[in-house]
């Protein structure tokens, strides 16, 4: 990748201080229409943990976990200030200052809604889906790699027969898990959720907390969430949002 | 916005430009036209004169007076009804009436001008000069009658979203205090929609002046300045199509530029009326 | 006396539903009487075999035939001329435009529905002598004028119902391929536009039953009482709405007024059925984002 090579040499005095951080803010801040939403935020995250923040609702925790996939920018409107970097398997890259395309940066981190979000298409093709965008093109290939996501969100045996039926006939849970599984088709290093059980039933729930234990191998984890218990159950660290900036909590 | 994109961004940005162009084109055509016109200080007391080639005049004032008196009387009749009728399909009648009545003004929007005005001509028009107004039966109130007819759908579609888009939190809280169906119209519905009232009387109106088919074969083009609704006249969108299909050039055909001219300002009029009201309520 | 203001107000509702239906009622039937009763295939081809008509081997002079043609002709050019344009600047102005160019072009685009569309004609007209001036002899009043023409009177209809559509999807849809790292692009055309299929559609078949019933613009651009089928689109040619407006005035035997007749119910059942289609596309769209 050619975006990241000149700025390895440019952070390098961050690299000993950072070396196992994955995610790290310097002084983050979001404002919009003029009114601060969130501000000084310093964050560095290490690898394969589950980071959650917790806080009011109103409070901006949405928007936070956008800025990490630069996803506000679709909404208009909106402005970051300060760093924000991230460490993918080729180099720690500068998401606001690199010419970084939006796209290229959301395939390497992933995003789960807090309402399940299937597309109008078949099960299959929903999970092939990101894999499409980037232009691939292979169908035998596709099938393997279709049913590995499905399985690492222990969603395969549950639809094995019927994956050419509509997604959006699934339960709750499942889309929500279908939603987890194409997040993972472009095997992201980092994984934004954003209270990724509040739509669903308690069993449901508890599945995906399972799940998300697994995930910890493969991804950094930050999830928004507003259920202390819950918090308590998955997170190895626990943020919360008030007074316009994030707090670590005990 | 990646540089991937940019030729589909510049594609669609031909289509807009290239089409809103058009829009404006169009007027600078007619302005262009009617140049000499304008420059000759006659454009405004065209708009005063009487229309008598023969003696050299060319004004379209029995026109701008034939087009305004139609669709005012139009709209005074349509109005009422279209208003009853909109009521009706909220909140009056019982249901299955109003899903019927919605499907029913969607088809009467699709019946074609010509085929109201052919029905007109056979069915309207020998009534009116038998029973009603004696003469030939090509009157002011025989087009009117027609255009209060073809204006209705666009007005009652523009009144049924209005008053169904009052948001259902007021509509139930009303409901909750046990108000009447026609309580919560006269009450609540209509201080409420009444913008959308207004864009749909003005749309309506617009519709009725910009149609030629029906001034066209029912209202007896007389070139004459109308004196009452049961004489003759002639609109300014019936001069466009009688003219042109008599003369190509000269003052006569710069003339019905002019016609061309009012007509277009007529409708950035009536958009910026509707868009004026409709901003009011997003405030 | 509030209880009789009420009261009132629902009889005269009840009162206003009946004239209009009541009006509708006289039209609908009067046509479809008189023209069921006028139909038959002899007026539509005129004597001449159905198959050597719809083959072009023989000519038909006094049927309906050419101007059924020429509607159709009329209506197909026009709309392949208004749909791509209408579509690609309905997506600009819901995706890419600023605030700012969104609410001025919307404006411009709001006073070309409203235009009268003789004034349409009549710049086609125009544009039609300047280019008679510059190719004597060769461009004239033609098919090609009044289709381009037409095509440009129904634009709004197609620009605003894609823009509507695609602005009304639920701003979840919006997100989710974007997340999923597709380009601007990739999300309006694998997401987005397929989405707003059937409200794109609706807009184009109101186009359609627009482009087919208008009367004024062909009038100025090109349609005569009598063409034969046209060879080329450069040729003068005959249509349904004109020939109905023709007879009303310049009928002379009763076998014209019948053809009139037989015209108008054609183009009765033509345009209010792709009216009520849209109208049944348009409940669907509004029922998918209603109970999903």
């Amino acid at each position: 990748m050619v975006w990241n090579g000149c700025w390895r040499v440019a952070l390098c005095f961050d690299n000993d201080m950072a070396s196992a951080s994955k995610i790290i803010t310097r002084s983050l801040a979001f404002s919009y229409d003029k009114k601060t939403l969130f501000e000084s935020i310093d964050l560095e995250l290490p690898e394969h943990c589950i980071a959650a923040v917790t806080g009011p609702s109103g409070a901006g925790k949405s928007t936070f976990l956008t800025v990490f996939n630069r996803l506000w920018q679709e909404f208009g409107g909106g402005n970051v200030s300060g760093t924000v970097l991230l460490r993918f398997a080729d180099g720690l890259v500068d998401i606001y200052r690199e010419h970084l395309p939006a796209s290229e940066l959301r395939r390497r981190v992933g995003m789960v809604f807090q309402k399940p979000n299937p597309l109008p298409m078949s099960i299959h093709k929903n999970v092939a889906f990101p894999l499409r965008l980037a232009g691939h093109r292979k169908r035998g290939e596709m099938d393997h790699l279709v049913e590995k996501a499905l399985r690492k969100a222990h969603l395969f045996e549950e639809v094995k027969d019927r994956l050419r039926a509509d997604a959006r006939a699934l339960s709750g849970g499942q889309q929500q898990r279908l939603c987890i599984a194409r997040a993972l088709m472009l095997e992201p290093e980092i994984l934004l959720l954003d209270e990724p059980t509040s739509s669903l039933d308690a069993r449901s729930c508890g599945k995906i907390e399972e799940l998300l234990d697994d995930l910890k191998q493969s991804c950094t984890v930050l999830m928004v969430s507003h259920y202390q218990d819950q918090v308590r159950r998955v997170a190895d660290l626990v943020f919360e949002m008030t007074d316009q900036t994030l707090i670590r909590s005990a | 916005m990646s540089r991937e994109d940019l030729l589909q961004k510049t594609i669609l940005l031909c289509a807009t430009v290239g089409s809103g162009t058009l829009v404006v084109g169009i007027f600078l055509l007619m302005l262009h036209l009617g140049w000499p016109l304008l420059i000759s200080g006659q454009f405004f007391s065209l708009l005063l004169q009487e229309w008598r080639p023969a003696d050299n005049l060319y004004g379209i004032y029995p026109m701008l007076l034939g087009s305004t008196v139609i669709s005012l009387l139009a709209l005074l009749i349509g109005l009422p009804i279209s208003l009853g009728t909109a009521f009706a399909t909220t909140v009056v009648a019982p249901p299955w009436l109003r899903s019927a009545s919605l499907a029913l003004i969607r088809y009467m929007a699709g019946i074609p001008t010509v085929v109201y005005g052919f029905v007109a001509v056979f069915f309207l028009v020998p009534f009116m000069r038998e029973q009603i107004t004696g003469g030939s039966g090509l009157n002011i109130l025989s087009a009117a009658l027609v255009l209060a007819i073809l204006i209705a759908p666009t007005m009652v579609i523009f009144f049924v979203n209005g008053l169904s888009g009052v948001a259902k939190t007021y509509s139930l809280a009303v409901d909750a205090l046990g108000g009447t169906p026609v309580q919560k119209l006269l009450y609540l519905l209509l201080p409420q929609a009444w913008p959308a009232l207004t864009a749909g009387t003005v749309m309506g109106l617009g519709r009725a002046m910009g149609d030629t088919l029906i001034s066209l074969m029912v209202a007896g083009n007389s070139i004459a300045v109308p004196g009452a609704v049961t004489d003759s006249a002639r609109t300014l969108t019936a001069h466009i199509a009688l003219v042109i299909a008599a003369d190509f050039a000269g003052m006569e055909f710069m003339s019905i530029f002019s016609c061309g001219i009012v007509l277009y300002l007529f409708t950035v009029l009536f958009v910026s009326v509707i868009r004026l009201t409709s901003k009011t309520r997003n405030d | 006396m509030i209880r009789f203001a009420e009261r009132f107000v629902v009889f005269f509702s009840l009162a206003c539903t009946a004239l209009l239906f009541f009006c509708i009622a006289v039209v609908t039937v009067y046509v479809l009487w008189r023209g069921l009763d006028a139909f038959s295939i002899s007026l539509i081809f005129g004597g001449v075999d159905p198959l050597d008509a719809l083959l072009g081997r023989r000519p038909v002079f006094d049927g309906l035939f050419p101007a059924i043609v020429g509607t159709l002709l009329l209506v197909v050019s026009a709309i392949v001329v208004a749909a791509p344009v209408g579509i690609a600047t309905g997506i600009y102005l819901a995706d890419y435009a600023s605030p700012r160019w969104r609410v001025t072009l919307s404006a411009l685009f709001d006073v070309l529905a409203g235009l009268p569309s003789i004034v349409i004609g009549l710049a086609g007209f125009t544009i039609t002598i300047y280019l008679h001036r510059l190719f004597p002899g060769r461009i004239g009043p033609c098919l090609l004028i009044s289709a381009l023409s037409l095509g440009f009177l129904v634009l709004p209809y197609v620009i605003r119902s894609t823009q509507l559509a695609l602005e009304s999807l639920p701003a979840t849809l919006r997100l989710t391929a974007p997340a999923l790292g597709a380009r601007h692009w990739q999300n309006i055309y694998r997401v987005l536009l397929p989405a707003s299929t059937s409200g794109i559609l609706g807009g184009i078949i109101l186009a359609i039953g627009r482009a087919a019933e208008d009367t004024a613009v062909i009038l100025l651009t090109g349609v005569v009482a009598s063409a034969g089928l046209p060879r080329s689109l450069l040729e003068q040619y005959e249509a349904l709405p004109f020939f109905i407006y023709y007879i009303s005035s310049q009928y002379t035997t009763t076998q014209e007024l019948e053809m009139g007749f037989a015209a108008a119910f054609l183009l009765l059942v033509l345009c209010g059925s792709l009216f009520l289609l849209a109208y049944g596309l348009e409940r669907l769209l509004a029922r998918r984002f209603v109970f999903r």
